[in-house]
């Protein structure tokens, strides 16, 4: 290859800054269209009827299906057509279809970050529920079926005002979902706070050994053992003997429960499930002797009325067997107690447990929680004279009008207009001409303003004028909803109010406070989650046949592991460095298990060392992002270059054309051979080999890891001999070679500015909630500089994007 | 046993006495069929659409039906469907042009044909067929359509392009059909009152900004305002229809959906939708329903037949004989499924002739090959409709005029077929454009459609 084009090709490739240097279409396309296709396609031959003099040379912003029909041409290399005398090179080819590729790119990204006078952002569904939260003391389970839509993504991200559409669907569930927080803040009757506890097991005195161990003093001994992980505890709901269930809300659970762990086993993990709910509440392994019960505690949401249906499973015991315990008549008291003769043994000859073994003494429940701030709150927006009587109080239309203001304060994130709560108050007005009551009145006026555009929709600028900065009151929502995911708080306000936020110290103060609090846990799980796509762990989920060490937990685990190391970067404020490559991870007992690591006791996410012989620093390495680009059976190499070319390089590679021939199967009576083999068998095309080759080799590295991020040295395959052992070695397009993940993560490490552009870019996408045109580029430059000069320090990035002109432009 | 359909419930009575000052909204249109104004409108047949969707596509190399025309002979996993030659039309050779090569999202554009982007980049659809019947013969009914999932989601989508969520629950379902409207039509009626002032409301609050904004400048709130509309116009739809009475389902019928329901018995539960789907038909609550059969990413394991792998694992078989086996098993006990719903439908008697002359189904895969997402050479099945002007009785292939015969012998070769459309011009539009037309849907284009497909009309 010449040179010069060599030299073309990386640039485009590697830097996401280079993109956005001038395209030249004169100097870089037009002399291959005269050469390749106009002989064909102009002003008086139009083969298939397409010609190129009509099409505008603007590519990305005109005539984008004819560009992007070109570029699929080419691309697929359909044109120029076989038997033309002079055929451009794959490489020529590729670096047209690159070219265009990125243009198109640009295109769409400018459409999508287009701003009209007043941008309108739609929260999330995260968003409301956390938003809801803050404002009325309300959970509402939007997750649950018939609760809010999901979301849809762009590159992962979830929270694009231009992607996040809305449909009367939505409308309809807002309403539903305005209408089940109200009720729950206001009930019509009132709900008063209840704690209930019952013993797990209580015998009455028909039971056929009641009188026996009433005799022997043993009746309050009675436990009972869930030594199976086929029989549930369903002895469920605490609120009996007269009491009865208070209501919806947030009740704490308290559950006093033993753990027997087998010396080479795991520990009992229990599960509470709510039945009706179809929902787990709650999940931790469990480890503590006999005689000495642990309490756990814990806090869940109960959306309606219907009494708890809890049941308790012990997800670690092994298959139900006839003999294992089968449940037996004989109540439980202790393992030393004899067994019934025919039962099996739960402890070996020493007395230690055979299984993991969960044992319950009771639980107890309490609630529902309302804090002070909460009911202050809900008060506040609800003003209500007690005394007066139930039913048709008259209601004060400035008791309404006070209300509803106080509410739609802080619903809407900024001061009120003249009159714009005027259609609020007639809506409660005429419900209370109608008969209504007052609260109920109240509620109708209420769901109004949780379902009005200003709520449900984050808004910047001015209807009625151009306005390029943003107010106090936007920089409040912009940040709260970037590190904590939700409405500002009552500081962020009231420096809005004051109208300090766009004093640089103050921000700094301000950041710093809110990376301090427990709510910045929520951008460590939702940036990492959007940014690195770990929506789509378990979105495929492994072939149990092929991968029989797969299960909920440990999806569970992966996912959580990249979000704790993110969260760690941030809190110690460690370089970006950690995230390419490091010496430690954040793991729990189970993922220490399925990755090889010692002595992991305590079922919570701790940073452990990493031996080196494991190759798993850094994220790249992580079960959760070997998992994400696989297809549930089979590695994917391509898919796993593709993400790293995209996520860490910042470069999404040129698509692959339509119509490729199918990968055929590997007949079972051939030699076995590695998918990576049969890729390089299938990409015997030039045209494609020209584009895999850049984009293969970033995801080859990881040979090493099976379609769930497994170590292994060989491929277990179809086919007939031995596993063909695999290959993770490759080189960069710039010849740049690596023998393995190590030491690819190596010559990431030597380029760790394009990580930071990269980095920066996905930040400011999240924050900004658009994509970043070329308009952004100098600004995103300030910000990497400032990144450079702080040695790539993560917490120093998040800050420096905050303080930066960006930031507080619309 | 009889069931009175909505259809014949309505009443100028009924209507009269439930509606008040209303009377003026254009619902009067739902009591076309009671004859009311029979002087003015022709009686036309009500005519019906059902889409039945299956993942991951099938084992095509034992699909594959090998004879064009009048003259073929179904092929194993299809032999269930002999006993319905005369309401049956297999299709070979359809494709969506726009999701070629496309991967997993083959479901969400089956009805719509829109384009993916190649990289996962954001993707907005566009209205499917269904939806489209809807608008013209939803008005007829109490529901203008149903979306269900027996597994996975919905395969409707708005004209905005947003996905209309799918019920999964039989419970949930036959409630909204049959179920009585918790605390009685007058605090439903008040409900709905209170629903419309707040709809008002918040209209008027965005109007008014609306009108301050440009107009090239209103892009979401402009969304925001649509959507809020159409509630306010299916609110309405509700109030008036609250004045008629559902249809009562006997008890022991009733208990069938409402019970205690065992989804592991996968033939049983499929059986127990495709009833339910029967019941809402014959009583005219809808008159247009899609329904996703198994998940595209994780469902479809048929533990009755000794298959606990889920579609897409099945799909990438890797060329396994056992695993293509058990494929085609898959294959064989969706179509009896679907079979035993041309069953039901044909023995329920309509105004003209049975519900299955009155109701069109297409039945298909919005992929072929599933190993390696190949989705040319779509599996499709059309029935029923003979009362729309559907013709059947032919397997209407659009390959083998220009590959002369198959060869699955050559699994390459038959992949290919799949992957790669023979016929450019035979897609999946054309058929949707087809059953559009049989629905009195007029327009002369569906997504990328080059025009109906006459094979398929009387």
């Amino acid at each position: 290859m010449p040179r010069r084009l060599r030299i073309a090709l990386l640039l485009i490739l590697v830097s996401p800054a280079c993109v956005f240097a001038a395209p030249s279409f004169d100097r870089e396309v037009q002399p291959f269209l005269n050469t390749h296709c106009v002989r064909c396609h102009n002003d008086e031959v139009q083969e298939g009827d397409f010609r190129f003099d009509v099409l505008s040379r603007d590519v990305g912003r005109k005539d984008t299906p004819q560009w992007a029909e070109v570029m699929e041409r080419i691309n697929s290399g359909e044109m120029p057509p076989e038997g033309e005398a002079d055929r451009p090179t794959a490489e020529q080819s590729a670096q047209i279809v690159e070219w265009l590729a990125a243009r198109i790119r640009e295109g769409e990204a400018a459409r999508m970050a287009q701003r009209g006078r007043v941008t309108y952002n739609r929260l999330t569904r995260e968003e409301y529920v956390n938003t809801v939260r803050d404002l009325l003391g309300v959970h509402y389970d939007a997750a649950d079926p018939g609760g809010l839509l999901e979301d849809p993504e762009w590159k992962g991200f979830e929270r694009l005002g231009s992607v996040l559409t809305l449909s009367a669907t939505h409308i309809d569930k807002y309403i539903a979902a305005a209408e089940v927080v109200l009720n729950e803040a206001y009930p019509e009757q009132k709900i008063a706070y209840l704690e209930a506890t019952t013993n797990a097991v209580d015998l009455k005195p028909d039971h056929p050994h009641y009188d026996r161990l009433a005799e022997a003093g043993l009746l309050d001994k009675v436990r009972y053992e869930l030594v199976t992980s086929g029989e549930a505890f369903r002895a469920s709901n605490p609120y009996r003997d007269g009491l009865k269930f208070p209501g919806p809300g947030i009740y704490e659970f308290t559950y006093q429960v033993s753990g027997l762990k087998p010396e080479n086993g795991p520990a009992p993990r229990m599960q509470v499930y709510e039945w009706k709910l179809d929902r787990i509440l709650f999940e931790q392994d469990i480890v503590a002797p006999e005689d000495e019960p642990t309490q756990v505690t814990f806090r869940a949401h109960f959306p309606d009325v219907r009494a708890p249906s809890l049941h308790v499973l012990n997800l670690t015991g092994p298959p139900r067997h006839p003999r294992s315990t089968a449940h037996s008549r004989i109540p439980f008291i202790s393992t030393r107690q004899e067994r019934a003769p025919w039962q099996m043994k739960i402890t070996d000859q020493q007395g230690n447990p055979r299984s993991p073994v969960l044992i319950i003494d009771s639980i107890t429940m309490r609630g529902p929680i309302v804090t002070a701030q909460e009911q202050q709150r809900r008060d506040e927006y609800m003003p209500r004279d007690e005394s007066t009587s139930e039913g048709n109080s008259e209601g004060n239309i400035e008791q309404v009008r006070g209300g509803l203001a106080a509410l739609a304060r802080r619903a809407f994130r900024r001061p009120l207009a003249p009159d714009e709560l005027d259609v609020y108050v007639n809506i409660a007005a005429s419900e209370l001409a109608a008969g209504e009551t007052f609260a109920g009145a109240m509620k109708s006026a209420m769901t109004a303003i949780l379902c009005s555009k200003s709520f449900l929709f984050l808004a910047e600028g001015d209807e009625s004028r151009q306005r390029h900065t943003l107010t106090d009151w936007e920089i409040a929502s912009r940040l709260s909803y970037l590190l904590w995911s939700t409405m500002p708080d009552d500081e962020l306000f009231a420096l809005a109010e004051q109208g300090k936020l766009r004093d640089r110290d103050e921000l700094r103060r301000q950041a710093a406070r809110m990376l301090a609090d427990p709510r910045s846990k929520r951008f460590s799980e939702s940036f990492a989650t959007q940014w690195l796509h770990l929506r789509k762990v378990g979105m495929f989920p492994p072939d149990r046949g092929i991968y029989p060490n797969y299960d909920a937990h440990l999806e569970q685990s992966m996912i959580q592991e990249t979000i704790e190391y993110f969260h760690e970067v941030l809190h110690q404020d460690l370089s970006l460095r950690e995230f390419l490559d490091s010496d430690w991870t954040m793991v729990n007992p189970r993922l220490a298990r399925f990755y090889g690591i010692p002595n992991v006791a305590n079922d919570e996410f701790q940073r452990v060392a990493l031996d080196p012989k494991l190759q798993r620093g850094g994220i790249l390495t992580h079960a959760s992002i070997l998992s994400l680009t696989s297809d549930g059976t089979r590695h994917r190499p391509v898919h796993r270059g593709a993400w790293v070319s995209e996520v860490i390089l910042g470069k999404t590679p040129p698509p692959p054309p339509a119509n490729v021939d199918a990968i055929e199967p590997n007949p079972v009576d051939t030699p076995k051979a590695t998918l990576r083999m049969k890729l390089a068998a299938h990409i015997h095309d030039p045209n494609c080999a020209a584009c895999h080759r850049k984009i293969d080799p970033l995801g080859l590295a990881f040979e090493n890891f099976n379609a769930i991020g497994e170590w292994r040295t060989h491929e277990p395959t179809e086919g007939t001999g031995a596993d063909p052992p695999v290959d993770a070695s490759g080189a960069f397009p710039d010849g740049r070679e690596f023998g393995n993940a190590d030491q690819f993560k190596q010559l990431l490490l030597a380029d760790l500015d394009q990580f930071n552009e990269t980095f920066i870019e996905k930040l400011a996408t999240y924050g900004l909630r658009r994509t970043m045109t070329i308009d952004d580029r100098d600004q995103l430059e300030a910000i990497a500089a400032v990144a450079r000069d702080r040695d790539y320090r993560l917490r120093e990035i998040v800050e420096a994007f905050v303080l930066s002109d960006l930031f507080q432009k619309r | 046993m009889p069931i009175p359909t909505q259809r014949m419930t309505l009443n100028r009575r009924h209507v009269l006495r439930g509606l008040g000052a209303s009377i003026a909204l254009p619902m009067l249109e739902c009591m076309q069929p009671s004859g009311l104004f029979a002087a003015e409108r022709p009686t036309a047949p009500p005519k019906r659409s059902v889409f039945l969707y299956i993942p991951n596509g099938v084992n095509t190399l034992t699909w594959q039906i090998q004879q064009a025309g009048k003259d073929f002979e179904f092929t194993s996993p299809l032999a269930s469907l002999e006993r319905h030659r005369a309401h049956v039309t297999p299709i070979s050779g359809l494709h969506h042009p726009n999701v070629l090569g496309k991967h997993h999202n083959c479901d969400k554009v089956w009805l719509t044909g829109a384009d993916v982007p190649r990289d996962g980049g954001a993707f907005r659809n566009t209205v499917s067929a269904d939806q489209l019947m809807a608008e013209v013969q939803g008005k007829y009914t109490r529901f203008p359509s149903l979306e269900l999932a027996i597994e996975g989601h919905s395969l409707a989508w708005s004209r905005d392009g947003i996905q209309i969520p799918a019920e999964h629950n039989v419970k949930a379902i036959f409630q909204r059909l049959f179920g009585e409207e918790q605390g009685g039509a007058d605090v439903v009626r008040r409900r709905l009152d209170r629903r419309g002032s707040i709809l008002d409301a918040v209209l008027d609050d965005a109007r008014r900004v609306n009108a301050a904004l440009g107009a090239a400048d209103r892009n979401k709130l402009d969304e925001y305002l649509t959507a809020v509309r159409q509630v306010e116009v299916r609110t309405d739809r509700a109030a008036e229809w609250l004045s008629v009475p559902k249809p009562e389902i006997p008890a022991s019928e009733a208990a069938r959906y409402t019970g205690t329901i065992d989804k592991t018995l996968v033939g049983e539960y499929h059986r127990l939708f495709y009833d339910l789907m029967v019941l809402a038909l014959r009583t005219d609550m809808t008159r247009v329903i899609t329904c996703m059969i198994c998940s595209e990413s994780n469902g479809g394991a048929i533990p009755d037949i000794g298959i606990s792998q889920t579609r897409h694992g099945l799909s990438h078989h890797n060329g396994d004989p056992e695993q293509l086996r058990r494929l085609t098993q898959t294959d064989t006990f969706l179509v009896e499924q679907f079979s035993y719903f041309l069953d039901q439908l044909q023995q329920h008697e309509d105004v003209n002739g049975s519900l299955l002359d009155t109701t069109q189904v297409l039945w298909g895969s919005g992929m072929a090959y599933g190993h390696s997402h190949g989705n040319a050479n779509l599996p499709t099945l059309y029935a029923g409709g003979k009362a729309l002007g559907v013709k059947h009785g032919q397997h209407v292939d659009f390959n083998l005029p220009h590959i002369d015969k198959y060869d699955v012998e050559n699994a390459g070769s038959h992949y290919r077929i799949c992957s790669r459309p023979v016929d450019s011009n035979a897609r999946l539009s054309n058929l949707l454009l087809t059953m559009l037309h049989r629905m009195d849907v007029e327009t002369e284009h569906f997504q990328d459609s080059l025009g109906a497909v006459s094979e398929v009309v009387a």
